[in-house]
């Protein structure tokens, strides 16, 4: 109920814009990452390094919490003025996440851009220490919409609303592995990013994310998938290269 | 002003999807039939017929095909309180009721649970005389397949039950791998799985019982006092106990200070070892005992508790095991610096040479190293006991029941393992 | 409020950009930031804090006070660059809550209070208004005095959002008034405070 509501506010939101003025102020410095800006031409490639920090659940993950941040590689290739390729790679060596998918851009005045995508997502991960000897890996689809707000001092804001669609999950501990092909909806994330140059005109990537998901890739190995959506805040940070 | 309201919009974005699960025991001794005055207890005959496996046929879509039947009970003094649950494969999903006979009916009244998620409801069942009722009430029933029939309703939440469930005497319930311990872990399961009790508390070791379980694991720490306390985490935190302003490591206080400031997550208050084993000797009629130490450093103290309950459980007429666990080689180092350490009963989650050198009654090795058949087989040949922890994966279980050899499975979900074991053939 | 309606927000943000649409087509001056000035600016100050959060200690039922209401102090050092946002470091003292207690012929008595250390962001909304935004840590201290007196700490993930107005008062310095909210959310602690806070551009490039 929740997520139609917000799909057909979106709607409204996006037909509300609709008539409205197209971009002609295009700044190509402005090298953001989640900011739905086309690439227009002379630009091929943009790309980020950062970092993410999660917290778990306290009262599932316990004293176990992950504390460790995730390697964030950023990398968006340009197909036309309004179509990127974005492709990830998360990394916290025992475990990994890569994504690609397509995303369409669209200004709508000056300051307001918008875009919708999809991406496909790959993890896996592997703990063959201390008595541990698992892995597991497995497939999401994250269909994806973002709403950009460009301020006049050059701080970009973003709010992303992305979901996540369970399609395929394998495990297995010693000899005992377990798989399972049912696809279900996992949960949604949303997303505010804020991005400006800080430094040398350098720009930074700063996101809050809440993601409230049946299954999160990082806690694979940490404790046993229910039909309960739980809450992990995420910040991002990103440099831009 | 407006780039302050997009981010404060979309900052309430972020966080609307935080949501607290409850999952409550509805309100389900408002049925008149039970109620009735001239409703009475069911005896160990009656009992011991009804149990077994049954097949679904009505409400299969919900709780899956089979149902694993079976009583429990507690004592308070003189009084015995029985309950009789049944065990559902799918979703890891079970019933606890109260069984009354009405006439030449049997009536059974209690709720039902969904694990995976927070799913409950009340559920209302009867035997009619011509569907088994009257055989089960007889003197010498023999009960065979098709000769039970369990029919009636089950609900959501607090309503009234609305669905129908129905289900078939098939066979016995299994006793193959007899002794074999279905084991709850922290006395019946993680204050997460939202059961109507805390964990590592008299209540839930009163409670765990009706979850199928017929061991418990319990954690250990001491109090600044030096008093043993049944307690997991190394922090007094929101997912165990209650706000109270004491914040910081639990070995910082004393037992005193606890008792009157801390309360559990469901209002209880932390149990000493001696008060959570006075309850398992005296209350139930659990068979094992794993004491997993939580602290480093001397074990004498749990020892000479150890002991003192293994003599009370033998003068009560007892079949209790109680077993010091040795998780790592700290425990390890205390526990061979016991006096006599090769005679107290341990349980040792470390190595098979290890566990030869201390003499463990039970070898205990992580799940995720697989069923590991050639290594319990050493085990068993050395007089030994195997059990595996901490399995909560419904397909892993029902892996380790039926290609596995274990004595026992540590589990949050008891309710799994029982369904499991008690359907296998 | 805004997280028990979404379809409300939905609503204000529709609005919200319908209304920023009717201005698209305006001359917007951009402002590149290059002729600006950077600094490092300090906040220092204190006031009182009130304890927001349920204190849910009545199964106990034994106490005779709950003091909600305590002094806090704040410091933090803020890096202006050209840009709209700005970057720094936060730390302070807040004393949570305290209470009495009496069990039978025992008295007791406990205290918490934190030490928040976060990295904060802030931006200027309108003229001399600012808001600000932080996220870190909160080291905690209990006091317990009951059958003995223990000190313990813990920490706990936190944040804090704050609205400050700046007065100034000479060049380099000026007078803010700041109202803030600091969540600890993983122990589920949170307070509102007023502050009045020194502000003194210390450095400046």
């Amino acid at each position: 109920m929740y997520l139609r509501n917000t799909l057909s506010l979106i709607l409204l939101l996006f037909m509300v814009q609709k008539a409205s003025g197209q971009d002609t102020s295009f700044h190509p410095k402005h090298a953001v990452m989640f900011f739905p800006y086309p690439m227009y031409k002379k630009e091929r490639w943009r790309s980020s390094i950062g970092f993410q920090l999660l917290t778990t659940p306290e009262d599932i993950t316990e004293e176990t919490r992950i504390r460790l941040p995730v390697l964030d590689w950023h990398g968006i290739k340009r197909i036309s003025d309004h179509v990127t390729v974005d492709g990830r790679l998360l990394s916290q060596v025992l475990q990994n996440h890569l994504s690609v998918g397509l995303h369409w851009m669209k200004p709508i005045t000056k300051n307001l851009y918008l875009s919708a995508g999809n991406d496909i997502g790959y993890w896996f991960g592997f703990l063959k220490f201390a008595g541990f000897n698992s892995e597991a890996s497995g497939w999401i689809n994250y269909p994806n919409f973002s709403v950009g707000y460009k301020t006049n001092r050059e701080l970009l804001i973003t709010f992303k609303a992305q979901c996540s669609i369970n399609l395929f999950y394998k495990s297995a501990n010693g000899t005992e592995s377990f798989s399972s092909s049912n696809t279900f909806y996992n949960g949604e994330t949303f997303t505010l990013a804020l991005e400006q140059p800080f430094y040398n005109k350098k720009h930074l990537t700063l996101a809050f994310s809440g993601i409230s998901n049946k299954f999160l890739w990082q806690t694979w190995a940490l404790f046993y998938k229910t039909d309960r959506k739980l809450f992990y805040p995420q910040i991002t940070v990103g440099f831009i290269l | 002003m407006k780039k302050l309201l997009i981010i404060l919009i979309s900052s309430s974005f972020l966080f609307s999807c935080k949501k607290d699960y409850q999952a409550p025991v509805p309100d389900f001794a408002s049925w008149a039939p039970f109620n009735d005055p001239s409703a009475a207890s069911l005896n160990i005959v009656s009992r011991s017929a009804l149990e077994g496996v049954y097949t679904l046929d009505k409400g299969a879509d919900m709780f899956g095909g089979l149902a694993a039947v079976k009583w429990s009970y507690t004592h308070n003094g003189n009084d015995t309180t029985f309950h009789v649950s049944g065990f559902f494969g799918k979703d890891i999903s079970y019933f606890i009721c109260q069984g009354k006979r009405l006439n030449d009916s049997i009536l059974f009244n209690g709720y039902w649970r969904k694990m995976v998620s927070t799913e409950t409801g009340i559920v209302r069942l009867t035997i009619g005389a011509n569907e088994g009722g009257s055989l089960i009430l007889s003197r010498n029933p023999v009960v065979t397949r098709g000769s039970i029939v369990i029919k009636g309703m089950f609900g959501n939440g607090n309503e009234l039950p609305g669905n129908e469930l129905s289900m078939v005497y098939e066979r016995k319930l299994n006793n193959s791998l007899s002794p074999f311990l279905i084991m709850a872990h922290r006395s019946g399961g993680r204050t997460s799985d939202l059961l109507p009790a805390s964990e590592n508390s008299v209540e839930m070791i009163l409670k765990t019982p009706e979850f199928g379980s017929t061991g418990i694991e319990i954690d250990v720490r001491y109090t600044s006092d030096g008093v043993p306390i049944l307690y997991h985490d190394n922090t007094l935190n929101l997912r165990v106990v209650r706000k109270s302003g004491l914040t910081g490591e639990i070995k910082n206080y004393s037992f005193s200070q606890l008792s009157t400031f801390i309360r559990l997550i469901n209002g209880e208050k932390i149990p000493t070892l001696r008060q959570a084993l006075d309850a398992v000797v005296y209350r139930t009629d659990l068979r094992f005992v794993w004491l997993d130490t939580k602290f480093d450093g001397p074990i004498d103290e749990v020892r000479a508790i150890q002991k003192e309950y293994l003599q009370k459980a033998a003068a009560a007429g007892r079949s209790l095991n109680i077993v010091i666990g040795i998780p790592g080689e700290d425990q390890f180092n205390s526990f061979i610096a016991l006096p006599n350490y090769q005679n107290t009963p341990s349980l040792c989650e470390l190595s098979i040479e290890q566990v030869e050198q201390c003499n463990a009654l039970v070898w205990a090795p992580r799940f995720t190293e697989g069923p590991q058949n050639e290594k319990v087989a050493l085990i068993h040949g050395q007089g030994r006991l195997a059990f595996v922890w901490t399995l909560d994966v419904p397909e892993y279980i029902t892996n380790f029941i039926q290609n596995g050899h274990f004595d026992a499975i540590l589990s949050n979900y008891p309710t799994c393992v029982a369904f499991n074991y008690y359907v296998h053939q | 409020m805004f997280i028990n309606n979404h379809k409300g927000v939905l609503l204000l943000l529709a609005a919200c950009m319908a209304v920023n649409t009717s201005l698209a087509q305006t001359d917007v001056k951009i402002d590149r930031g290059i002729n600006r000035k950077k600094s490092l600016v300090l906040y220092l100050g204190g006031g009182v804090s009130q304890y927001t959060a349920p204190i849910n200690t009545q199964p106990i039922g034994l106490q005779t006070s709950i003091s909600r209401v305590a002094p806090t102090g704040t410091i933090k050092i803020m890096w202006h660059p050209q840009y709209r946002l700005r970057l720094g470091v936060e730390s302070g003292y807040v004393d949570f809550y305290s209470y009495k207690l009496k069990n039978g012929n025992k008295n007791g008595n406990v205290r918490l209070s934190a030490v928040p250390v976060l990295v904060t962001w802030s931006m200027v909304i309108i003229r001399r208004l600012q808001v600000f935004a932080g996220f870190g840590s909160y080291f905690f201290t209990t006091r317990l005095n009951y059958e003995g007196s223990v000190k313990s700490s813990s920490h706990s993930l936190g944040s804090n959002i704050a609205l400050s107005y700046v007065q100034p008062i000479s060049k380099n310095l000026g007078i803010s008034a700041e109202a803030k909210w600091m969540d600890a959310f993983q122990t589920k602690d949170h307070a509102l405070s007023l502050q009045l806070q020194m502000r003194w551009k210390f450095l400046e490039w």
